[in-house]
């Protein structure tokens, strides 16, 4: 018996292995054992003639009813979600390649496509803008005759806008570290909140000494493999609603390494010994493009930044929510820092 | 100070045989003066001294469970467990999981794995950095006439090709940060469950048990021992139950977990392992007497999979610690209210 008990815990981490048995399995299982105990309790309360130790193995039993009620209520959740709800949600945000599964299924494809299609900005706006910008801003001539030396940096001024892509870039691979985090979340959801912490909650939920720790397991389960799926497809829907063209990139020439730097012509948009403000303007005008700004600041802002922190926040009020209704009542404040 | 297992069974008892004694007297004493209050407080009392010898062999029993008492016999959570449940799950090798470990050295050992990948994280951040670094310093300067070899002075136009790099450079500086944040705080758990091990065990359990056992210290040695059960059981465990599906790797694309060859993993390390120990691995292009592999198309793909290990190590190191602390916070309350004492570790947060 002390063997099942201890094991019960780890027993779910085979199914999570190898997914060949549902939650549901486990869930029962734990509540049939949870049941057990508590008939012993009941009959080991006559032995000893307790009349308050039958009353709470009575209370806890009816709590092994109320468990019940909720692994029947969570799997038509799941069923209803994944069978009416996740495959239009994912057609609708246009998740390339997907076939109608798990609403997390659907998330997690959703939110990689998003962290691919920010990986592809990034490179495009490094290859065509920022690396360009930053050889041009290199650009300098020098001319020495007989200890004389006269330095032409006509093309210094082009650092401000290339200091302008340096902050643009590191708020893109924040954006794409977070929106990773994203999707490893969602995966983590599907590997271990649900089919493993979901039947431990329900075991622990039978008992009154772990009845607050169980509600609380239950409530990050339901929270992070329903809620933080539905609010990723959702936000992700908000975010497309407004039609943000793909940003256009302006085309800037730069010197190649094959140039041939001995020379007093210089390819490209800049030639250092002109000295004319110009050279500057127009990469400026180039990086403050609308047709560039607005999309990258929209995507990798909102879509990418802000919206993950709003599915976070989402999902933890709906664990605080949760918690509250399975019977526990835990700061996750803590969890909150992480957005 | 540090008291062996052995001799815990002993103070629990010498404990309790003192408040016993203590009782007697009071009881007696009671019963002399014909003060009905003294009695009934005995009687409590002695209750409460049966209830602290119970929790004190259930805790050294549950102690002998995770491992920790090297005379506790054949009954030990050992990572045989896992490995027999979910044969895959235990795929670490940096150090490998053996099924014999108990609970402390198996959470352990997966500390470590988690370390060791964070670690590359770290040093393939660091690597690019220092690349993007070197590319965005390569200069060419002109020589006129270029037969003079520069004994005219320099004459012409001199700028850095792939000047460009160092957005790049601080890309990674930011990643470095982020990835050091997340190595710091695994060896952070490391080192807090080595001191749970050796310190709080040894020094902490005696000192809640005997509290405990006393009438006046009750509810401070019953917070203490909450304290404890949750430190020494329900985080180690934690660590145990994770170390059987999270395993960072597995979270890759395209990882192979047999051999970790191919993908992102094999990406960043042959990446660290050609870049950093030679920087004169690194090609700018036509120069002379540079020869390096890898050019600067060469180190930018490398960068995604760089971004995808922060990522990873990001989440496993603070999200997951995170989570274990509210566990260990919200099992210290709960087993604060089982004895009577209202324990709260909600500040242990802070840490993240």
């Amino acid at each position: 018996m002390k063997r099942l008990l201890m094991l019960l815990v780890l027993f779910s981490l085979s199914f999570a292995a190898d997914g060949e048995i549902g939650w549901q399995v486990l869930a029962f299982i734990a509540v049939f054992t949870a049941l057990m105990v508590l008939l012993i309790l009941y009959m080991f309360s006559y032995l000893v003639d307790s009349r308050e130790m039958r009353l709470l193995a009575t209370q806890e039993i009816y709590q092994v009813a109320v468990v019940l009620i909720f692994i029947v209520l969570f799997t038509t959740i799941q069923l209803t979600l994944d069978t009416y709800v996740s495959g239009p949600m994912a057609e609708t945000f246009h998740a390339t390649g997907f076939t109608p599964g798990t609403l997390i299924e659907a998330a997690q494809i959703v939110s990689q496509g998003v962290a691919d299609y920010q990986w592809d900005q990034i490179e495009i706006l490094s290859n065509d803008v920022t690396m360009p910008l930053g050889t041009l801003a290199s650009l300098s001539g020098t001319c020495r005759f007989l200890g004389t030396t006269l330095s032409y940096p006509g093309c210094m001024g082009i650092q401000i806008p290339f200091s302008s892509m340096v902050f643009a870039t590191n708020v893109m691979v924040s954006a794409l570290l977070v929106q990773n985090s994203q999707t490893m979340l969602l995966g983590l959801a599907q590997s271990f909140f649900f089919p493993v912490l979901l039947p431990l909650g329900i075991f622990l939920r039978c008992f009154q000494f772990t009845r607050g720790a169980g509600g609380f397991l239950i409530a990050i389960a339901i929270a992070f493999y329903f809620v933080y799926p539905g609010a990723v497809l959702v936000t992700k829907g908000m975010a497309d609603m407004p039609g943000i063209d793909d940003p256009e990139y302006p085309s800037i020439s730069a010197p190649s390494s094959d140039y041939d730097a001995g020379g007093w012509e210089v390819e490209g948009d800049c030639n250092p010994f002109d000295m004319k403000p110009s050279y500057t303007t127009k990469q400026v005008n180039n990086v403050l493009n609308d047709s560039m700004i607005e999309p990258l600041l929209y995507y990798f802002f909102v879509g990418g930044l802000f919206t993950t922190m709003l599915n976070l926040l989402i999902t933890l009020s709906a664990v605080r929510g949760l918690a509250k209704i399975f019977g526990a009542e835990v700061d996750i404040s803590g969890l909150a820092r992480i957005s | 100070m540090a008291v062996g297992f052995d001799d815990m069974y002993s103070l629990a008892l010498l404990a309790a045989g003192v408040t016993m004694v203590f009782m007697g007297i009071v009881y007696a004493l009671g019963t002399l003066l014909h003060n009905s209050r003294f009695t009934v407080w005995v009687k409590t009392e002695i209750f409460q001294v049966f209830v602290s010898v119970i929790l004190v062999f259930l805790i050294l029993f549950l102690v002998g469970i995770m491992g920790l008492n090297s005379s506790s016999g054949g009954f030990i959570a050992d990572a045989g467990w896992i490995a027999s449940l979910a044969p895959e799950s235990l795929q670490y090798s940096h150090p490998s999981i053996d099924a014999s470990d108990n609970v402390f050295e198996t959470s352990s050992k997966y500390l470590k794995n988690v370390a060791y990948f964070d670690h590359y994280a770290v040093r393939g951040a660091s690597t690019a950095m220092g690349a993007f670094d070197e590319y965005s310093k390569y200069t060419k300067q002109p020589c006129i006439p270029g037969w003079l070899f520069c004994l005219m002075g320099q004459n012409g136009v001199s700028f850095r090709p792939l000047g460009g790099a160092s957005s790049l450079m601080q890309a990674m500086n930011l990643l470095l940060y982020t990835s050091s944040a997340a190595y710091l705080t695994v060896l952070a758990q490391l080192f807090f469950l080595e001191f749970i091990r050796e310190g709080l065990l040894a020094v902490y359990l005696p000192v809640a048990i005997v509290l405990r056992a006393l009438p006046f210290t009750r509810q401070f040695g019953g917070g203490l021992l909450a304290i404890c059960l949750a430190l020494f059981i329900v985080y180690p465990f934690l660590l145990f139950a994770e170390s059987s599906f999270w395993n960072p790797w597995a979270i890759l694309p395209e990882a192979n977990l047999a051999d970790l060859e191919g993908g992102t993993w094999a990406d960043v390390t042959g990446f660290v392992s050609e870049v950093e120990a030679n920087p004169g691995n690194l090609s700018y292009g036509e120069v002379y007497f540079m020869y390096g592999d890898w050019y600067f198309t060469d180190v930018f793909p490398v960068v995604q999979s760089i971004i995808i290990l922060c990522s990873a190590s990001f989440l496993v190191s603070t999200f997951l610690f995170t989570f274990n602390i509210l566990a260990i916070s919200a099992a210290a309350r709960a087993f604060g209210r089982v004895m009577g004492a209202d324990v709260d570790l909600s500040r242990l947060v802070q840490i993240v």
